[in-house]
C-alpha cells in the first residue's frame, strides 16, 4: 500500500517541502531508499525500523520502498526520520492516511522512539504556511521555533508514541492530547531590551571612544578600536549590542532563519531576539569565516548578520581570512559556489576591529614604546588596505589611568540605556531618510546617495576642502567622511550637516590616517 | 695622469681590497713604500689577511684588480678618495686612536678650519626631539658651524635638513658605501648632502649598510665633530657609543636636558649628571666652540638667541584663536595627548568641553597650524 507524507528540507537558506512516499509490497523483504538521498539520509531506515519496534510496532516483513521527492534536489540531514517512520505505519495500515492530511512532519528518531530536534524548521515552517499548510508536527525542542509563525499550529512532540497517538486520536481531540505550542511574539520582542549586565556604566573613561561607539550604532558604521593593551577595547566591544537598536521583527526573522539553518537556535528561544555578537578567535578557518561545506553552512559572517562581528587582534588574523571579507563588506551577502549549486547566505554585520597600535601596544607613547618605524608598519600591514579603507570610523583607546581602574562603576557614567535611547532618535531619522529606498543606515550610502541626501552648506564645503587638502584625503575617505557626519548630525538632532559634525567626522578618521601614513615629519 | 693620481690611484686599489684594514695596509706599505708595489707583490701579503674567506677574496682580488681602472670609475662617479699616507687626510682623523685608512666622499669634506658640531640622537624620537633637533640645526648652521651628523631616521636627519634649511653645510657620515643612500626614507636629504655639503664613508663604495658597520662609523662622527651634541637618547642607546667614543677622542659632549619622566631623555639627563654640557639654547654650544681655542672661526654673524618659549608665544600671536581653541590649546604639550586626556584637563581647569566641540577647536587648531594630531592624540606645534 502506498502513503504519502509531507516533510521539508533546506537548501542554503531557502526551504522546500518534501513528500516522502513510502510504499509497503509483498515480495522478498527488503528496504529501499531513493530520490538522490546522501548516507546520512539513507541510515533513516535502520533507524526507523528499530525505533519502530522499541515504540511496539513491528513492521511485517514486505519489501518497502521509500522515495523523497522532488528526486532532483539532493536530500542531506536527518529530518525525515519522523516522517518516514509515520509513512511507513500508514503504509502498513496502523494509521489512516487522512490523519496526514495538510500536516508536515520533521524529527530525528532515537532508538528508544525519542523525537529529537533538528535544523532548519523556521524556514521550513515559514514555507510549509506559503504551502497552505495548517498543521506541523516538531520535536518538541524545535517547537517554540516554529511557532513564531504566525496561523501555524504547532504540535511538539517528544516520542514517535505521541505522534502516533495524536494521529489516531480524533481530530477534535487532538488539542486535548498534545496541546499546541503558542508563543507571544509581543513579549519576546519587549524583553528583548532587558540589559545583558554588561553595560557602558561600566566602563570608567573612555569618554572619545564611547561616543566613536555611539556614533557607529548610530549609522552602522564599521569601527575600529586601537589602543595598548588593558585599554578597554574588548569591554567596549561586548557593549555594543547593548546600545545597538533592537532587531525589528522582519530582521529577526531573517537572523533566526540562518541561525536555524545552523542549528543554533536554542530551545528555549523561539527567535534571535538580540542583536547577534560574534568575536570569532583568530584561529577560524576560512570555511567557518565565510560559511563552507560540500552542503554549505553558514559561517561566522553570516550568523553575525544585523548584528556584530568583533575580530579581536585585527593584525593575527590571516591575511587571507581578512580579505575574505572585502566582498561580503561590498555586497553584505555571500555567495557560496559548489558543484550541487550555489547558495547565498546574508552578511550585512557592523565589522567592529580591535588591534594594538604596533607590536609591543604602546605607540605612540614613546616612554614605552621602542618599536621601530619599520616594525609597526609591518605589523599594520598585517591588515590589508581595502578592509582598512572599509572602517568608517577609527578611534584611539588611550592607555587607561590608575585612578580611573577602580571596580567601582562611577555614578557619572552613561548607562547603555540613554546611549541607546539617542541612537534609537538617531536611527528613526534615518528611517524617514531612506524611506522607500532599499537603504537602512547612513553607512550604507553610495556617493550618489550621499550627494543626494547630505547636502553642504558653501562654510562645510571649504571646511571638507582644507581638510581634504590638508590631510591628503582619498576620494573614498571624503565621502566616508561625510557619511559619519550625516550620523554625527542625526545624533545631533540636526537636519542639516554643519562643520561640528565634519570635524568630529574628521577625527575618527585622522587616527588611520597618521598610522597607516607613517611619514616622518621634519619639525 | 700624474704621478700623484697614480699613487692615489693605486692607495685606492689597496682600500678597496677585501681584508685590507688601516694595520695590515701600514705593514704593506711599511715593506713595499709605495702602493704600486705592493700590487706588484700582492700575493705574498696574503699572510696579513686575517681570516680563510677574505684571504681567499684577497688573492682573488689581487689577481685581477686595476686600481687604475677603478680609480678613474670613481672620480667620473664624482666620488673623491683620499687615505692616510695622503697629505690631504683629515687632520681631525689622524688625531684619533683608530682612524680609517681611506676615506671616500661626494660633495666635499668638511672644512678643518671651521667649527663643526655633531648633532646625533634616537631614530625613535619625540615631538621635543624633533622640534630641538631641527632647532638646533637650523640655528648652529645659520651661525656658520658645520653640521654633521649619520643622516639616519630621527634626530641625525631632521637636525641636518635643519641645517641645510637654514642656508648652512652638513656633512653626513655614512656606513654604507658613500653611492648607497641609507635609510631609503632620506633619499631627498642624501642628494642635498651631496650638494651642500657632503656625505663620507671609510667603506668603498657599493659596501651595504650592514648592522655591524654603524658602530665603527660612529666613531666618525664624533672625529670630524668639535661639540657633539646629544638631543635625545634613553639610557642604553647606540648614541653612547658616538658618546664614548668623543671622549675617547676628547670632543666635548653636550647634551639637551629633558624631563625626568621621558625615557627618551633618560639618556641625555644623564649625562648632564656625569658632568656633559647643558645645551639650553644654541648660545651655549656657540660660547664652547670660542672658548675651544683661537684660529677656529665661527662665523662673521651673530645670532639671536631664542627660546622655545619665545617662538611658541610669537605663533599663538600671529594667529587668531577662538575662546575654544585658545582653552583646548593651553592643556596641549609637546608629548601627543589623548582626547581624553586633553578633556580632562579642561576640566581640571574649570572649564569642561563637550567632546565634539572640543573635536572642532582640536580639528581647527591643527588646521591653522598650531597642533599636530598623530596616532589620534594630539600635540602643540612648537615650530612652523
Amino acid at each position: 500500500m502506498l502513503a504519502t507524507v509531507l516533510s521539508g528540507a533546506v537548501r542554503g537558506i531557502s526551504s522546500y517541502l518534501m513528500r516522502v512516499e513510502v510504499d509497503a509490497a509483498d515480495g522478498l523483504p527488503a528496504f529501499s531508499m531513493v530520490g538522490y538521498v546522501s548516507n546520512d539520509t539513507k541510515e533513516a531506515g535502520e533507524r526507523v525500523r528499530v525505533a519502530l519496534k522499541n515504540a511496539g510496532y513491528k513492521i511485517p516483513p514486505m519489501r518497502i520502498t521509500v522515495n523523497l521527492s522532488p528526486a532532483a534536489i539532493r536530500k542531506e540531514g536527518v529530518s525525515v526520520d519522523l516522517p518516514l517512520a509515520i509513512g511507513l505505519l500508514c503504509a502498513v495500515g496502523e494509521i489512516d492516511e487522512s490523519a496526514l492530511e495538510r500536516i508536515v512532519l520533521l524529527g530525528e528518531l532515537g532508538l528508544d522512539g525519542e523525537v529529537r530536534r533538528v535544523r532548519g524548521v523556521l524556514p521550513i515552517v515559514r514555507k510549509a504556511k506559503e504551502e497552505g499548510i495548517h498543521t506541523c508536527i516538531l520535536p518538541w525542542k524545535n517547537a517554540r521555533e516554529g511557532a513564531v509563525v504566525r496561523d501555524m499550529k504547532i504540535i511538539g512532540v517528544r516520542s514517535v508514541q505521541e505522534v502516533i497517538a495524536y494521529l489516531q486520536a480524533k481530530s477534535c481531540d487532538r488539542d486535548a492530547l498534545i496541546p499546541p505550542t503558542r508563543i507571544d511574539l509581543e513579549a519576546l520582542f519587549s524583553g528583548n531590551r532587558e540589559t545583558t549586565g554588561e553595560d557602558f556604566a561600566d566602563i570608567n573613561g573612555q569618554a572619545a571612544v564611547k561616543r566613536a561607539a555611539e556614533v557607529a550604532a548610530a549609522g552602522f558604521h564599521h569601527l575600529l578600536l586601537i589602543g595598548p593593551p588593558g585599554s578597554g577595547k574588548s569591554m567596549i566591544a561586548r557593549r555594543m549590542p547593548g546600545i545597538l537598536p533592537p532587531l525589528t521583527e522582519e530582521e529577526s526573522l531573517e537572523v533566526s532563519t540562518l541561525y536555524s539553518v545552523a542549528g543554533l537556535l536554542h530551545a528555549d528561544e523561539a527567535l534571535v531576539t538580540k542583536r547577534p555578537f560574534l568575536n570569532p578567535h583568530h584561529t577560524i578557518t576560512k570555511a567557518a569565516f565565510t560559511g563552507g561545506g560540500n552542503s554549505p553552512r553558514p559561517g561566522v559572517i553570516s550568523l553575525a548578520h544585523r548584528g556584530v562581528l568583533f575580530l579581536d587582534e585585527l593584525p593575527e588574523f590571516s591575511r587571507m581570512s581578512l580579505d575574505l571579507l572585502r566582498q561580503p563588506l561590498e555586497d553584505r551577502s555571500i555567495t557560496l559556489s559548489r558543484t550541487s549549486g550555489n547558495c547565498t547566505y546574508p552578511a550585512d554585520f557592523l565589522l567592529l576591529g580591535a588591534m594594538n597600535p604596533c607590536p609591543c601596544g604602546y605607540y605612540p607613547d614613546r616612554n614605552r614604546c621602542r618599536c621601530t618605524d619599520s616594525e609597526i608598519k609591518r605589523y599594520l600591514s598585517r591588515v590589508s588596505g581595502p578592509i582598512l579603507d572599509r572602517m568608517d570610523i577609527c578611534i584611539e583607546a588611550p592607555r587607561v589611568d590608575v585612578e580611573e581602574l577602580t571596580w567601582k562603576r562611577k555614578s557619572e557614567n552613561e548607562t547603555s540605556e540613554a546611549v541607546r535611547e539617542r541612537v534609537l532618535k538617531a536611527r528613526e531619522r534615518q528611517e524617514r531618510r531612506f524611506a522607500g529606498t532599499s537603504l537602512h543606515f547612513n553607512a550604507d550610502m553610495g556617493p550618489a546617495d550621499i550627494r543626494r541626501y547630505c547636502p553642504l552648506g558653501e562654510r562645510e564645503e571649504t571646511l571638507l576642502a582644507g581638510l581634504f587638502r590638508s590631510m591628503e584625503l582619498s576620494a573614498r575617505a571624503y565621502f566616508k567622511i561625510i557619511k559619519v557626519a550625516r550620523t554625527v548630525a542625526d545624533l545631533d538632532g540636526a537636519e542639516r550637516i554643519e562643520k561640528r559634525h565634519i570635524t568630529e567626522a574628521a577625527c575618527y578618521r585622522m587616527t588611520g590616517l597618521r598610522y597607516w601614513a607613517g611619514k616622518e615629519g621634519n619639525g | 695622469m700624474t704621478e700623484e693620481e697614480r699613487n692615489r690611484a693605486f692607495l685606492y686599489g689597496l682600500f678597496a681590497a677585501p681584508g685590507v684594514t688601516r694595520v695590515n695596509a701600514g705593514q704593506m706599505l711599511d715593506i713595499c713604500r709605495t702602493a704600486e708595489a705592493v700590487f706588484a707583490h700582492g700575493a705574498s701579503f696574503a699572510g696579513l689577511i686575517r681570516g680563510e674567506e677574505k684571504r681567499e677574496a684577497y688573492l682573488s682580488y689581487m689577481k685581477s684588480a686595476d686600481p687604475v681602472g677603478a680609480y678613474e670609475d670613481i672620480r667620473r662617479r664624482g666620488i673623491g678618495f683620499t687615505a692616510m699616507p695622503l697629505p690631504d687626510y683629515p687632520k681631525k682623523l689622524r688625531e684619533i686612536p683608530d682612524p680609517p685608512f681611506g676615506l671616500t666622499w661626494i660633495g666635499r669634506l668638511p672644512d678643518e678650519h671651521r667649527s663643526a658640531v655633531a648633532v646625533v640622537g634616537a631614530r625613535q624620537c619625540s615631538e621635543y626631539g624633533r622640534i630641538m633637533a631641527a632647532r638646533f640645526g637650523e640655528e648652529l648652521a645659520a651661525a656658520g658651524v658645520q653640521v654633521i651628523s649619520g643622516m639616519a631616521v630621527g634626530i641625525d636627519g631632521i637636525s641636518q635638513r635643519g641645517a641645510l634649511r637654514s642656508g648652512g653645510e652638513s656633512y653626513g657620515i655614512l656606513a654604507s658605501g658613500v653611492d648607497i643612500c641609507y635609510p631609503r626614507e632620506n633619499r631627498e636629504l642624501y642628494n642635498t648632502l651631496r650638494q651642500r655639503g657632503g656625505v663620507l664613508s671609510e667603506n668603498p663604495p657599493g659596501t651595504m649598510p650592514i648592522r655591524q658597520l654603524f658602530p665603527a662609523r660612529n666613531r666618525l662622527i664624533s672625529a670630524f665633530c668639535d661639540i657633539l651634541l646629544v638631543i635625545e637618547a634613553r639610557r642604553r642607546s647606540g648614541t653612547f657609543i658616538t658618546v664614548d667614543m668623543a671622549l675617547e677622542q676628547g670632543r666635548d659632549v653636550f647634551a639637551l636636558p629633558g624631563r625626568v619622566t621621558d625615557a627618551l631623555s633618560e639618556g641625555c639627563n644623564g649625562l648632564i649628571r656625569q658632568g656633559a654640557g647643558i645645551a639650553s639654547s644654541t648660545a651655549d654650544i656657540l660660547d664652547a666652540l670660542r672658548g675651544r681655542g683661537p684660529g677656529k672661526e665661527i662665523s662673521g654673524k651673530e645670532t639671536k638667541e631664542q627660546r622655545p618659549e619665545a617662538v611658541s608665544r610669537s605663533l599663538s600671536r600671529t594667529i587668531a584663536l577662538t575662546d575654544e581653541e585658545t582653552m583646548a590649546a593651553a592643556c596641549l604639550d609637546v608629548v601627543p595627548r589623548s582626547m581624553d586626556e586633553i578633556a580632562d584637563r579642561l576640566r581640571a581647569r574649570g572649564k569642561p568641553m563637550e567632546l565634539p566641540v572640543l573635536m572642532e577647536s582640536l580639528v581647527d587648531l591643527c588646521m591653522k597650524g598650531a597642533a599636530r594630531e598623530e596616532g589620534g592624540r594630539f600635540l602643540k606645534r612648537l615650530t612652523v
